[in-house]
């Protein structure tokens, strides 16, 4: 009989599988589509059925370099770069690309820097933007259209990062589970709309210890989440 | 032939209504899983293709009142679905579905041929 640890990576299997093949498929099928009726399509039509597979094969490439962090960050082998950056130019960066896809559905982001952050504190910029994206996408995806915030403020020593949202919200009992991996596996129904393998989270969790930081949520059901990190300013 | 997709994704919309539209078809989009009754009464479609997974409503709540109500119940009704696992089918197929379609196994194509099989008997 299989260990309650083998059950779980098999189901983590599983759904690593579904949460591929979904945008496979939607690649397999834009290509047999554009060589069955290449002569037929008219050129914005092609465009389309061309862009579906790169968002599609964007979103595939997304896991599998999750997958990989999160592998690498269990065995040690996950390098980052502390070099001197600016928090704000991290957060506005990040806020900037997201900007089109947040304005497609309807949020809006507020962005609040506070005075006494540090302009330059030390952090390894691409990864540290990496959980920030996390974050954002997260709240655009898991939030009908309403306003989202991104602040940051100084705290005993740190600079703390966060993004609140105003969706659908987690329950104590998930929060617990929310930065360890294989945690989506249990918590959602077989044919589950809810995306994403959250590996995400365990990743952005990896790279902010990496930092000496800390990272959390503060969330209510229904009413919405604050996903945050913390940098030693020092 | 006029069908009427209830499915959240936009990019399947988009494979779907290619392939129908380039086999001479129509498809009329619907996203979400409330209106979808008045939808189909206002669209009077050949056959409906219904997710079973969408925002606000399932797929199967609005298949029950599908076939109850006597202005639309006989209209086929196509499931769609990620997973089909054995209950799934028998919970649609015993509800009034026409057929089953896990929509990650098949490519657009031999979606609107099993539509024209069913709608051309």
């Amino acid at each position: 009989m299989a260990s309650t640890d083998e059950k779980t990576k098999e189901e983590f299997i599983g759904m690593m599988v579904h949460e591929l093949r979904a945008p496979l498929s939607i690649i397999h099928s834009s290509a047999d589509i554009l060589l069955r009726h290449k002569n037929e399509l008219i050129e914005s039509k092609k465009i389309q059925l061309i862009d579906e597979i790169k968002q599609a094969s964007e979103g595939m490439l997304d896991i599998v370099n999750d997958l990989l962090d999160s592998t690498k960050l269990k065995s040690g082998k996950f390098q980052i770069t502390k070099e001197p950056n600016s928090i704000k130019e991290v957060i506005d960066d990040q806020v900037r690309l997201f900007e089109s896809y947040a304005e497609e559905s309807g949020h809006t982001f507020n962005v609040v820097i506070a005075k006494n952050v540090p302009a330059v504190i030390h952090f390894d910029k691409e990864r540290i933007a990496h959980v920030l994206a996390n974050f954002i996408s997260n709240a655009i995806k898991f939030s009908e259209a309403s306003d989202i915030n991104v602040e940051a403020r100084t705290f005993d020593g740190y600079v703390k990062v966060g993004v609140t949202d105003h969706g659908v919200g987690i329950s104590l009992g998930e929060q617990k589970f929310l930065f360890q991996k294989f945690s989506q596996v249990s918590s959602r129904p077989v044919d589950s709309k809810q995306k994403g393998t959250g590996l995400g989270l365990v990743v952005a969790k990896g790279i902010v210890e990496l930092h000496s930081g800390d990272i959390g949520v503060m969330s209510e059901v229904g009413k919405g989440s604050t996903f945050w990190f913390t940098l030693p300013i020092n | 032939m006029h069908i009427l997709l209830v499915e959240d994704d936009e990019s399947l919309y988009n494979l779907y209504s290619t392939e129908f539209d380039l086999n001479g078809h129509s498809v009329a989009w619907h996203k979400v899983g409330s209106g979808v009754i008045d939808k189909i009464k206002a669209e009077k479609p050949d056959a409906v293709l219904l997710d079973i997974m969408l925002p606000e409503k399932t797929g199967f709540e609005i298949l029950k009142e599908v076939k109850v109500d006597e202005e639309i119940k006989n209209i086929p009704i196509i499931m769609l679905t990620n997973f089909g696992t054995q209950e799934n089918v028998h919970e649609a197929i015993e509800e009034g579905a026409e057929d089953f379609i896990m929509k990650h196994n098949v490519v657009p194509e031999e979606i609107v041929e099993k539509v024209e099989e069913i709608v051309n008997g």
